[in-house]
């Protein structure tokens, strides 16, 4: 639509000017339709089409080479970097200070863990786990407002495909993955259990018994169909679970830090177990929400 | 046992923290925004408390947050220029709600409103912990936590082009945490510490005995190109536009007027009291950024002169300001550093105000955002329009507004260093491309388009968009007089940064 350029007179000009060359693309939900301006001459569909084509090939032809490039230089650098790091294991490296050296002798005597790593994850530097925990549950937050349904991102067509593929498993059970998980399922709850309370004075913790604990959590919801565990940990048993954790957790903690902080005397001896037992909840719920919302688009 | 004033920065971070959490198990999304927004109130009081006692104390203090003394538990560090950046970042946030008020209500479900306000309370949190925290991994930690709740504001307002612009800004940002998180690994390898404290002096003993030289460049430049690259400095913008145009109207306040400014801030810190000024210039990081600062106040501009989309314009042109920051920075000079922090608040300040007022102007034209489908419609919210022009004006650096003084001290910082012509120079070119952008906005605002242009545009309009929006004019309010205070009582103001940059 090739339009004889219009005579202008300066008024119409700065307008033209303040206003823009031409429409652009308005990407907002609300737009309704595209206005076009008459006035302006804009390449045809083909004509743009073709052009960020090309542009595109232009990009992609040159993109692996630059990026291969930019990949390898890094690789150099950082490899020259690690050959003239302090090597491995020598006694008198910079990592070797009063620092490491006071977490391993009165690690016991100070926070009252045997195990050396919750006693540093949980109290030397218990702030920097919390602001982990938090972590973990922003990022399920975050899965929430991208997958859970809701009416923009699930249609009726959604719903009922999973309404099919959900009868077709219930028709279709899985006997071996039944049967063993009836037995593995409880074994995994204990042993989560176990890692949960003893973290204090063996390996284990927070971190690893709520991965446990998550883990026997999407099994039972594989083997026995998801309605079963959703009859026991309904959303809002889910949502109060998750909260109640961190909450603990940040309780916990913010006195502790109160009390240090202050030099008051220390009231909390047995905090790091039920930092634990709090972490565990956050953490087990973080992996059974992924799971769930990533495969079904609910809680 | 401290005085009570010391416990506040710590109940601050704490009191977000929680507000976070119980956020997350509202039902209803007003309940959430109400608890959010008097949490940020709060904390700016308390912020403020601290930035009293600091001041006129002319101190500043580590807190332990434990029970452990510095090298071996995690601390804080609170001087005046914390808690005067603490106090903006927090009453910031709280415009940024009040002034995105309908918009938020508008864009995201209703379902979904409590797991935002989950991500501003987090945000907050992790700002505030970003500004205070001693310790440098600690710093790593909130680095994840504000990528994860910057990026899951912008998803909030849930359509494709926000969808691939969330991507885009994952990306870059986990590229940029990653990057950190190496320097810092190799940053602990060589000086055996986390701590901010002992990591200076093992920098200096590093320095006098020659050792690690090529590590120490390495993880130094590794720090500060990861917190370029999160805080959109010039190269690595590509993200900013769609991430901050696109975004519900308070995600977009936020995200260019605080969350930039909390990965510079962290680097100001790391600069001052680990790596020390001179180490940067001797190992050419501040030419670096120099450089970049320049490129993007150009660059960053040429892009907003040729946006039509109005929030689009707005996000380059912050491009370019976050380029003046780290021009300040790149001079090497405290003289620099401290116009930097005085651009923070100024940019800190008008940003918001201008997205605010940019998502109001859109919303009385039917939600349009071209500049040309927005002609005349300052009328229909003469508030918005004076916030747009007030906050335009402090960005060309009119005299009165927060924006001239910040140029003025760039200037005169310039002056002392040996590459005084050529900030000179891009300063005035990117005060001309400034005027290229914004001029024809506020004309384009300002000015009646034609009658008939005028009804079909106004045939979109909700009629409960024009009703006055009063959170939003309150908001207004506050940042436009935000900008002239900056503007008009500099002096106080650049005594408290200049007191805060010799504590810091």
């Amino acid at each position: 639509m090739a339009e004889k350029p219009v005579k202008k007179n300066w008024r119409q000009r700065l307008t033209a000017w303040v206003d823009g060359e031409r429409e652009f693309k308005d990407r907002s939900l609300f737009v309704m339709e595209q206005r076009s301006s008459v006035t302006f001459r804009r390449p045809t569909e083909e004509e743009h089409e073709r052009r960020e084509k090309h542009r595109l090939r232009w990009f992609l032809n040159r993109y692996p080479i630059g990026a291969g490039l930019l990949g390898l230089t890094l690789v150099a650098v950082l490899m020259a970097v690690v050959l003239t790091m302090p090597p491995f294991g020598q006694p008198d490296n910079p990592m070797h200070n009063e620092v490491a050296q006071r977490y391993l002798e009165r690690g016991y005597e100070e926070t009252g863990a045997e195990n050396i790593v919750t006693a540093m994850i949980l109290n030397y530097r218990g702030f920097d786990t919390l602001g982990e925990s938090c972590v973990l549950f922003l990022a399920v937050a975050a899965v929430m407002i991208l997958v859970l349904q809701d009416k923009k991102n699930t249609n009726k067509q959604d719903l009922a495909q999973r309404a099919r593929e959900d009868t077709l498993l219930k028709s279709h059970q899985d006997t071996i993955l039944k049967q063993a998980a009836r037995i593995l399922v409880p074994v995994l709850f204990l042993f989560a259990i176990y890692m949960l309370l003893n973290g204090e004075r063996s390996p284990g913790g927070g971190f690893s018994g709520g991965t446990v604990l998550g883990a026997g959590l999407i099994l039972s919801s594989l083997a026995f169909g998801a309605g079963r565990v959703q009859a026991l940990l309904t959303r809002r048993v889910y949502s109060a679970v998750r909260t109640f954790g961190l909450l603990l957790y940040a309780g916990l903690y913010g006195v502790n830090i109160f009390l240090g902080a202050n030099g008051l005397p220390n009231y909390l001896t047995g905090m790091t177990m039920l930092i634990d037992l709090a972490v565990g909840l956050v953490v087990a719920c973080t992996i059974y929400g992924f799971f769930a919302l990533f495969s079904r688009g609910e809680l | 046992m401290h005085p009570y004033m010391e416990n506040l920065p710590f109940l601050t971070i704490f009191l977000s923290m929680i507000a976070g959490i119980i956020c997350g198990a509202l039902h209803k999304g007003r309940t959430a925004y109400q608890l959010t927004l008097v949490v940020a109130l709060i904390n700016a009081v308390c912020s403020g408390l601290v930035l009293e006692y600091t001041y006129l104390g002319d101190l500043s203090f580590d807190y332990l947050m434990g029970r452990f003394s510095i090298p071996f538990g995690n601390a804080i560090r609170c001087g005046p220029l914390q808690a005067l950046f603490a106090t903006a970042f927090c009453l910031i946030t709280a415009m940024a709600l009040l002034g995105g008020e309908r918009d938020l209500f508008h864009d995201i479900l209703p379902e979904k409103l409590n797991l935002y306000f989950v991500m501003v309370n987090l945000l907050q949190a992790s700002l505030l912990a970003l500004t205070y925290t001693n310790d440098l991994f600690t710093g790593y930690v909130f680095i994840e936590i504000c990528t994860i709740s910057s990026c899951a504001l912008v998803m909030a307002k849930d359509n494709g082009p926000n969808l691939v612009a969330t991507i885009r800004y994952l990306f870059m940002s986990l590229l940029g945490s990653g990057m950190f998180l190496i320097g810092v690994a190799f940053f602990m390898g060589i000086t055996g510490h986390l701590l901010m404290p002992p990591q200076a002096q093992a920098v200096l003993a590093l320095r006098a005995s020659e050792a690690y030289r090529l590590p120490l460049t390495v993880s130094v430049g590794l720090i500060v190109a990861g917190l370029g690259v999160k805080s959109a400095m010039f190269p690595f913008h590509t993200w900013l536009p769609g991430a901050h145009g696109g975004a519900t109207t308070a995600s977009s306040a936020m995200l260019s007027g605080l969350v930039l400014k909390g990965y510079i801030v962290l680097l100001m810190a790391l600069t001052v009291r680990v790596f020390s000024l001179e180490l940067l210039v001797e190992l050419g990081i501040t030419n670096m950024l120099f450089i970049f600062g320049l490129l993007g106040m150009a660059f960053g501009s040429i892009k907003a002169m040729r946006e039509q989309h109005i929030k689009r314009m707005l996000a380059y042109s912050s491009v370019a300001q976050i380029g003046y920051i780290y021009m300040g920075l790149g001079l090497g000079t405290s003289a620099g550093m401290v116009a930097s922090c005085f651009h923070i608040l100024v940019h800190a300040c008008c940003k918001p105000l201008l997205f605010c007022c940019a998502g109001r102007l859109s919303a009385v034209t039917g939600h349009h955002k071209s500049l040309r489908n927005l002609r005349g419609s300052a009328y229909r919210d003469i508030a918005a329009g004076i916030g747009f022009t007030v906050g335009a004006l402090s960005m060309l650096g009119i005299p009165l507004f927060g924006g001239f003084v910040s140029k003025l001290y760039f200037s005169s910082a310039s002056l002392s260093t040996n590459r005084t012509a050529l900030a000179l120079l891009t300063i005035s070119l990117s005060t001309v491309l400034n005027a290229l952008y914004y001029v024809p906005a506020l004309l384009s605002i300002w000015i009646r388009p034609p009658a008939e242009e005028e009804t079909t545009i106004l045939a979109d309009v909700r009629t409960e968009d024009l009703a006055v929006d009063t959170p939003f004019r309150s908001a207004a309010v506050v940042l436009t007089a935000g900008v002239f205070v900056l503007g008009i009582f500099y002096h106080s103001i650049l005594d408290i940064i200049e007191a805060g940059v010799r504590l810091f």
